[in-house]
């Protein structure tokens, strides 16, 4: 008999005369529907239908034959859906620049990442002289406008003969991202109570293992919310793909969409609509990604609470 | 210290609360009514998950009343606002404002209501601040504070304007034993001053015990007792409320009754008792508990009109601690606790020890209802 | 007093700590022996937490030793320590379960090179599961757990491993009272049949007095006494210690010592309690004191008293039905216990008589215990 005697012996007491009430009976308080209200519903359905708009015409656009947009304009509705348009840029463009855009886009990421959480443990763990300004040095690399260094970082590549290399495109989109995953990383390391650490020290574990163990498992929505950032950069960036590297090389999928402006036989709409939604989808997956995994899953209260 | 019908300050009339959540409404409060009165300390009494912190927001006006009536100075308020209800509440965690001063903070109330002059104002921050101790912090900010003065600094924010009401949330947790006893101290003689009206919500029963006039005991929601310290705890109406109050718990030892008058009770095990009322009176078959507290049976030195336990009751452990010693013996297969003064040196050297009690200070329950019999 | 042919498990020798502008401990001398539970007690803010961080590993001494199983371990890393250690927030692992948390410690590299194959991880896990009544958890996540139950997680997680001592912080510090008390007493029952070496940190002084073999108590980081909790309670070294040692606290009178006789008020004009009876080493012989009388030994019965008069100023009520009286007295508030059925009123006059042979005298200055009052010599004499 430990907790308490009571347990053991009667239920909670009771009292008889209660009679059961319908819960339902009890009132709960419910938003009122103002005028102010349905205004500001009439304000977001507008702007809804705004930015949705374009996004469905170039769907459209993107499945009706090249002869129907060149003879009869644009429409609200295909005169007929085809996807002769997806056929054709896929099989154009799929080798080299699809490709080429993915595992640019994932390697970096993986590597802009690791290094970034294991630097950001660094920062955030570990006491030193300077601390915050060898953050903010780090910091700083990514307020530089990336033009200004568009031609000294072409010679560099050049020189160590990396030219129109998929090589050159992954160091220089980890180099690029690594102070910004450094600098969300730090953030989601700040919010794993160091209790936990402290506790896994103490069960046994050396501290690289508790940082593989416990610290990392725990960073799963910040890793999650870093690469999602640092991919969609690799996957949308030009400038320096442009520069770098040539259409058919090492070019990555921004750069196939941009021939395809420049065509001799004037813009393409209809393939262009194809692989721009092709450009999007990956973008548009990750997000909802995102807002369904930071919905689920942010709280993560080790400490009590 | 005050009473008088027609007195009340607030009046807590069948109010239920009804929360809305993902697994479904939760019923946490169940229909409880209850009164303070003018000049009087409420203690609304009862463990986490009871309700009373659901009580205490409906009194505020931070939570609406999913049922009944809440009255403050005769007026109904259900749909009055929180700032016109004039009511005044100190947080358990202390909810200062961070980024002013504690004299700004304790100034907020009065600066508010804008009827004080500033000498005014002034003079009642020095007095609340002498009160509780908080003249050397007065310019700190509320990050720099402890424990113990950020809550007195919530205590003296609450007590500093004048309201109809002060509603106090566990008023003394953080503090250290000495430092409570001044502070109750201070509220006995600012209640006695000004005449103030304050509802205490704890789940500590020592501070319900020490600082309060009344006592509203209630758990899951529901109504378990309203009555003086005193009464809850030598008359307590049900099981919940024996053994919540009083450390260590009440003893229960396992009784039947069988119908018959009198005042001989006997435990399963076939030990005899004897009570001071009669038991038997309505002449029911049922399960009984008796309960015994543990401050109340001693070792027995042979006195010829002494009750005891028939039998020497085997001592499992005996804890020496400080101004009481705790003797847990073997009662029928169960631990049996008593606690004695250790100044009186008592015979527990033994491996065996007789125990006695007085009649008057068991307490039989029905074990199917929990309700205390013979009151 | 020498811990002589007692095997001392963990020592700490003249250990400081500093943080800041805040010295955490200072100099703190201290020995645990092997099998004992020793009770940290003190305020929040003592230094109980370092103290205990400081064996573990989590933080290293700026001067002095710590030392375990007599090796001195300053430079030894948390992880290389054979300890287990409660944390005040339990630092559960929530992307684990209950099981895997338990299990966590003897999964180490270090476990497992330890193990020594007599039990297997899953019946120890399951053994201290059923010690602590969370079988039933095992397969829970850490979320879904409540106050009470996390608890024990973190007591099952610390005691589940081959330590060489356990440390605990304010394992009950963050329950309900009622809770509080049940795993006291449970805790008690499975210290005993643990057997193991315990440092254990409270600020509660019932709790420190209902589990601890020894207890020592610590302020501002420096350790005040080590001892027996009855001697704590009966021969405090100073009035830091009586205060805390108490429950209700100690009331603190003004008093002084003429020509070998206690008296009432540091003028040397009050009521005679007694003669003045010196402890052992003390050197002091008259001058104002602070006389220490617990309200235990402080009596109201309607009456006389000892000549101790104040002004009510509350009537509490104890869980035990007994009633005690707050007075404002020339020294400050004292608390006496109602020896009647009548109650005063706010505002009224009363005489508290005190029970000289329990009263304890302490140096104005130092705080320090000089003596005890013996009864009954030349009472009268004014």
């Amino acid at each position: 008999m430990t907790t308490s005697s009571l347990e053991e012996n009667v239920g909670p007491a009771t009292s008889e005369t209660r009679s059961t009430v319908a819960i339902g009976d009890f009132s709960q308080e419910k938003a009122k529907w103002t005028v102010g209200r349905m205004l500001a519903h009439l304000v977001l359905v507008i702007f809804a239908f705004v930015i949705l708009f374009p996004f469905y015409w170039m769907l459209v656009t993107s499945v009706r034959p090249q002869t129907a947009i060149s003879t009869a304009g644009a429409v609200l509705w295909p005169e007929e859906i085809t996807f002769f348009n997806y056929e054709q840029v896929i099989a154009a463009h799929l080798y080299p620049a699809i490709m080429n855009s993915f595992v640019a886009g994932i390697v970096s990421t993986i590597l802009a990442v690791a290094l970034g959480t294991l630097a950001a443990y660094g920062l955030e763990r570990y006491r030193f002289r300077g601390r915050e300004d060898v953050a903010f040095f780090i910091l700083s690399q990514r307020m530089m406008p990336p033009i200004a260094i568009a031609i000294p970082i072409l010679l560099i590549i050049r020189s160590i003969g990396l030219a129109d290399s998929l090589l050159a495109l992954i160091l220089l989109y980890t180099v690029f991202n690594l102070p910004l995953a450094m600098w969300i990383m730090r953030s989601f390391v700040r919010s794993v109570p160091v209790e936990l650490e402290e506790a896994a020290l103490v069960d046994g574990y050396r501290p690289f293992t508790v940082f593989m163990k416990i610290t990392v498992p725990l960073l799963r929505v910040g890793v999650a919310v870093t690469a999602i950032f640092i991919f969609i950069f690799a996957w949308n960036e030009f400038l320096f793909a442009l520069i770098i590297t040539t259409h058919g090389g090492a070019g990555t999928l921004p750069l196939a969409l941009a021939t395809l402006a420049g065509s001799p036989w004037g813009i393409e709409w209809g393939p262009m609509m194809a692989l721009s939604l092709i450009a999007i989808l990956p973008v548009l997956l990750l997000y909802a990604t995102v807002v369904l995994f930071l919905s689920r899953g942010v709280n993560l209260g080790g400490v009590r609470g | 210290m005050n009473e008088g019908n027609g007195n009340e300050v607030v009046k807590v009339e069948d109010v239920h609360k009804v929360y809305s959540t993902s697994s479904g409404p939760l019923h946490a409060v169940r229909g409880v009514s209850f009164e303070c009165r003018l000049g009087e300390t409420l203690a609304v009494l009862g463990p986490s998950g009871s309700g009373k912190s659901s009580l205490m927001r409906m009194i505020a006006g931070l939570e609406h009343i999913s049922g009944g009536r809440i009255s403050i100075d005769g007026t109904v308020i259900n749909d009055v606002p929180p700032e016109r209800r004039n009511v005044s509440l100190a947080f358990e965690n202390y909810a200062l404002y961070p980024s002013i001063t504690v004299r700004k903070n304790l100034e907020f109330p009065l600066v508010n209501l804008g009827q004080f002059s500033r000498q005014e104002i002034d003079k009642r921050v020095q007095d609340i601040a002498a009160s509780f101790r908080l003249l050397e912090v007065l310019d700190r900010k509320p990050v720099e504070l402890s424990g113990g003065h950020s809550q007195m600094v919530s205590l003296g924010r609450a007590l500093i304007k004048p309201a109809s009401v002060h509603i106090l949330d566990e008023p003394l947790s953080h503090l250290d034993l000495q430092f409570r006893n001044e502070v109750v101290a201070k509220l006995r003689t600012m209640q006695r001053e000004r005449n103030l009206s304050m509802i205490l919500i704890t789940h500590d029963q020592e501070e319900a015990l020490e600082l309060s006039d009344r006592v509203i005991v209630i758990n899951d929601g529901q109504f378990q007792q309203l009555g003086t310290p005193k009464e809850i705890v030598s008359a307590p109406a049900n099981l919940f409320v024996a053994d919540f109050v009083g450390e260590p718990p009440m003893n229960l030892l396992r009784s039947r009754s069988d119908g018959k008058a009198g005042t001989g009770l006997v435990t399963e095990g076939g030990t005899k008792l004897e009570a001071a009322i009669d038991i038997g009176a309505d002449s029911r078959d049922r399960d009984l508990l008796i309960g015994i507290r543990p401050t109340d049976l001693f070792v027995a030195n042979g006195a010829s009109r002494e009750h005891t336990f028939q039998d020497e009751l085997p001592l499992n452990m005996l804890e020496e601690l400080g101004e009481v010693t705790i003797l847990t013996l073997d009662f029928e297969g169960l631990p049996l606790r008593v606690v004695l003064p250790s100044r009186e040196k008592a015979d527990t050297a033994g491996v065996r020890v007789k125990i006695g009690y007085r009649p008057e200070s068991l307490h039989v329950f029905d074990r199917q209802t929990g309700l205390r019999l013979g009151s | 007093m020498t811990a002589s042919a007692a095997t001392l498990t963990v020592e700490l020798r003249n250990a400081s700590k500093r943080f800041g502008k805040i010295q955490a401990l200072d100099e703190a001398n201290l020995a645990v022996r092997e099998g004992e539970c020793l009770v940290i007690a003190g305020p929040s803010g003592a230094g109980k937490t370092t103290l205990l961080r400081l064996v573990a590993g989590l933080e290293k001494p700026d001067s002095g030793d710590v030392v375990i199983e007599g090796r001195t371990v300053n430079k030894d890393g948390a992880w290389v320590r054979r300890t287990g250690m409660t944390f005040e927030n339990y630092a559960l692992y929530p992307h684990l379960t209950v099981r895997d948390n338990i299990a966590f410690p003897l999964r180490s590299k270090a476990a497992r090179n330890s193990a020594n194959g007599k039990e297997s991880e899953e019946s120890r896990v399951r053994r201290i599961a059923e010690m602590l009544r969370i079988e039933e958890l095992l397969d829970r996540q850490t979320d879904q757990l409540s106050g009470g139950q996390r608890q024990r997680v973190s007591l099952a997680r610390c005691l589940v491993r081959e330590a060489v001592v356990f440390l605990l912080d304010e394992p009950l510090a963050h329950l309900d009272a009622k809770l509080r008390l049940a795993m006291r007493t449970e805790f008690k029952r499975m210290v005993s049949k643990l057997n193991a070496t315990m440092i254990y940190a409270t600020h509660d002084y019932r709790e420190a007095m209902a589990l601890g073999d020894r207890i020592a108590v610590i302020q501002e980081g420096q350790i005040i006494q080590v001892d027996t909790p009855k001697r704590i309670f009966d021969q405090p070294a100073s009035l830091l210690v009586a205060r805390f040692a108490g429950h209700p606290p100690i009331n603190t009178i003004e008093g002084s010592i003429e020509g070998g006789l206690v008296r009432l008020s540091d003028a040397g004009e009050g009521a005679v309690l007694g003669a003045y009876s010196a402890a052992d080493d003390v050197n002091f012989s008259h001058g104002p004191v602070i006389i220490g009388v617990r309200p235990m030994d402080c009596t109201w019965d309607g009456g006389a008293g000892s000549g101790l008069e104040g002004i009510v100023r509350a009537v509490k009520v104890r869980q035990d039905n007994t009633g005690t009286v707050l007075a404002e007295t020339g020294s400050g508030l004292v608390e006496a216990t109602l020896a009647t059925s009548a109650r005063p009123q706010f505002g009224d006059r009363i005489d508290i008589r005190i029970e000289e042979d329990r009263s304890l005298i302490f140096d104005k200055e130092s705080e320090r215990l000089l003596g005890r009052i013996v009864p009954g010599a030349s009472k009268g004499a004014h």
